[in-house]
């Protein structure tokens, strides 16, 4: 079946990227897609095999230039990836998503050479995994001002406290760490980022029990009992945390856009080959009712109107010329719209969507994630609101 | 070892198939294309004996249109070391016609292996692994579910009715591949920029004048509804009634 995503990408990125996207769509029709429902039913997060084989493929080493072992993928890319791999999971393609966008990035983007060298081979090989720190039990939207502490010791720092939300925690080497440092200091330069081993003492992770989304992701809560870790621990520079997270989470939108319309495009595809399928009245198809191809319709268009949009700021991301309200806004845009109308596909489609093996309900289940994961959608709004009340 | 894999580029195994209204050939209109399957087990094999020996190299060759530049760069990105393309527009049904090409081209150089799908999942003929071997005078060992390589010998596996035959062979030979050979790598990122920096030749396919000529082609009858003649044991007697004067299948 010719997927309505691949026409407009097709039309969107350069020969080799597409060839790329249909690389690893290959391998999610294959490798993923038909085990899917199995690791569902049995409650089990992303198997190690298939982590083995997303890593031989490269995957978590996309945009880690070649130098380092990694693939030179740019941002496009990553997208490409979340396209292909989310269309049959989010829980799938997050996995080597927040390896990337929330784990090697920061290091890219901050670290010193030194940093890199220590880690960017054995990230790009999928031997270490950084996890992302910033959400805190008490500190969601409001990340700025982090209840970890981070104490110094002689030339060292001794950090306390709790992560939560960790993505990835159950496969991670290292956690970047967004500690307070500076409590008296302006706001926004109050924190500090650490590169902290998982498995130092004092480290201690649980995974977050009972998620019903993103299932097949890990989802940790990491505590911190006076860990002590040196100087050369620091990403970015001292009290300069808050801004290596948020650069961090500008690309990290992005990402979370794309899968956001990897759903919308299964969906899609699954709700108008469905409503040529069943019949009903005459024994004709529901896909002659109106109503239905107005679900369709919107679909389209918001698919082609996303990946057009989210394209574009994949540009501006590698030129960097991307500004944050962009990055909020494509990521607010593309997973309220895509979640909103996948909700009308179910309808569409009746009963059946209520099954597992149909698949709406799980991208249904997973878009949610998308309208709160990486900064609230509520309290992004925030921030784009912010140029608009200038004068 | 210099190896030759040689490819074919065929209709999506999941394409619902309609056919032309010339009636001798299928509708290609809206059908994705693809690497046929077998194929890429023969290319996976190539790239691992090239790896065990850790010299040598992968040349894929095909038979076809423009647009099989496509899974001639897919094989490149994998990591085939040179592509060619022997153009032609018509579509290669004749695995006559179709080894004559490949081995006109082969034979302009010196190969010691060429491996090939056990058959392309397009035409089914199953005939050109033999053929080409034929035509080159090389061995030949068909439908290799196991290959494996020490000392210059081959020692394939094979699965024949009720058993497994297993063949020693040497070079130069040809050897086709069947599902279960190995399991093929995907093209990652780094091999997709690769590819576009490796040698590619295109020239016209030197195919003689088909050896056959399909007349028609047409659908397989759709299948009849089902028919329940009832349940358990009592039912045998109307069940062998039916099979032995309705269907004569006994
Ligand atoms: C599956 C999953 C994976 C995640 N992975 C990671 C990760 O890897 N690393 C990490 O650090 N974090 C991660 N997060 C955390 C995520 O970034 C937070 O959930 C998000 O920032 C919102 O924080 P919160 O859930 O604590 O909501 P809160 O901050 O408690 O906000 C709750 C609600 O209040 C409203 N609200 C809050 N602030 C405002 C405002 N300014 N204006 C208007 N309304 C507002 C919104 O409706 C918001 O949804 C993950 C979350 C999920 C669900």
């Amino acid at each position: 079946m010719a997927r309505r995503i691949d026409t407009y990408l097709q039309d969107l990125v350069a020969e080799e990227k597409f060839a790329f996207y249909e690389a690893v769509r290959e391998f999610s029709d294959a490798e993923v897609a038909p085990h899917l429902l199995d690791w569902e039913r049995k409650h089990l997060l992303v198997p190690d095999d298939c982590l083995a084989k997303m890593s031989e493929l490269g995957l978590f080493g996309l945009p880690i230039t070649t130098e380092y072992g990694g693939q030179g993928g740019d941002h496009t890319d990553l997208c490409l990836l979340g396209l292909a791999l989310g269309y049959h999971s989010q829980s799938v393609a997050i996995t080597p998503g927040a390896a990337i966008s929330l784990g090697a990035k920061p290091l890219q983007l901050c670290g010193t050479d030194a940093q890199k060298k220590a880690h960017l081979p054995d990230l790009a090989a999928g031997k270490r995994m950084f996890v992302f720190g910033l959400s805190e039990p008490g500190r969601g939207s409001d990340a700025a001002n982090p209840e970890v502490t981070a104490i110094k010791r002689g030339g060292n720092w001794v950090i306390n406290g709790e992560k939560c939300w960790s993505t990835n925690a159950r496969w991670a080497s290292h956690v970047v760490v967004h500690a307070l440092t500076n409590p008296t200091g302006p706001n926004g330069k109050r924190s500090t980022c650490f590169i902290v081993p998982m498995n130092a003492p004092g480290v201690f992770y649980q995974e977050m029990k009972g998620k019903k989304v993103w299932e097949q992701s890990s989802t940790g809560s990491i505590v911190f009992e006076n860990v002590e870790v040196p100087a050369d621990a620091i990403l970015g520079a001292e009290n300069d945390g808050f801004k290596v997270m948020v650069t961090t989470l500008n690309g990290g939108r992005l990402f979370i856009a794309s899968l956001a319309l990897a759903s919308l495009a299964f969906a899609l595809d699954k709700t108008r080959i469905y409503a040529e399928e069943r019949v009903q009245f005459d024994n004709k198809p529901i896909g002659r009712f109106q109503r239905v191809q107005d679900v369709i319709v919107d679909m389209d268009i918001a698919l082609e109107r996303g990946l057009t949009w989210l394209m574009h700021c994949c540009k501006r991301f590698e030129a960097g010329t991307l500004s944050r309200e962009q990055a909020a806004k494509v990521k607010v845009d593309c997973s309220r719209t895509a979640s909103d109308l996948v909700q009308l596909a179910m309808e569409a489609c009746g009963g059946v969507s209520c099954f597992d093996e149909f698949g709406l309900i799980r991208h249904h289940n997973d878009l949610f994630v998308t309208r709160v994961g990486e900064g609230s959608n509520f309290a992004l709004k925030d921030l784009i609101v912010r140029p608009l009340r200038q004068p | 070892m210099e190896i030759v894999v040689c490819i074919k580029r065929v209709p999506a195994t999941d394409t619902a198939i309609k056919i032309a209204a010339d009636g001798k050939s299928i509708e290609t209109q809206g059908v994705t294309f693809e690497l046929n399957a077998y194929d890429e087990f023969a290319l996976e094999q190539a790239l691992r004996i090239k790896e065990q020996l850790n010299a040598g190299s992968v040349t894929v060759v095909t038979v076809g249109p423009k647009e099989a530049q496509k899974q001639l760069q897919d094989a490149l990105a994998r990591g085939a070391d040179k592509a060619v393309l022997l153009l032609t527009n018509e579509w290669v049904h004749d695995s006559w016609a179709c080894s004559h090409a490949l081995a006109a081209h082969i034979n302009k150089s010196k190969y010691d292996l060429l491996l090939c799908g056990r058959q392309a999942m397009d035409a089914d003929n199953n005939q050109l692994p033999s053929r080409l071997a034929a035509l080159l005078g090389f061995g030949c060992v068909t439908e290799v579910s196991k290959l494996s390589l020490a000392n210059g010998v081959f020692t394939a596996e094979r699965d024949i009715e009720g058993a497994r035959e297993v063949i020693e062979c040497k070079t130069p030979a040809v050897i086709s591949c069947n599902k279960g050979l190995n399991e093929p790598r995907y093209a990652n990122l780094k091999g997709i920029m690769a590819a576009k920096k490796k040698p590619y030749e295109e020239s016209p396919a030197a195919l003689p004048t088909s050896a056959m000529a399909i007349e028609s082609l047409t659908l397989p009858p759709a299948r009849k509804a089902g028919r329940i003649l009832g349940t358990g044991a009592a039912a045998v007697p109307a069940l062998i009634a039916a099979l032995r004067n309705e269907v004569k299948v006994l």
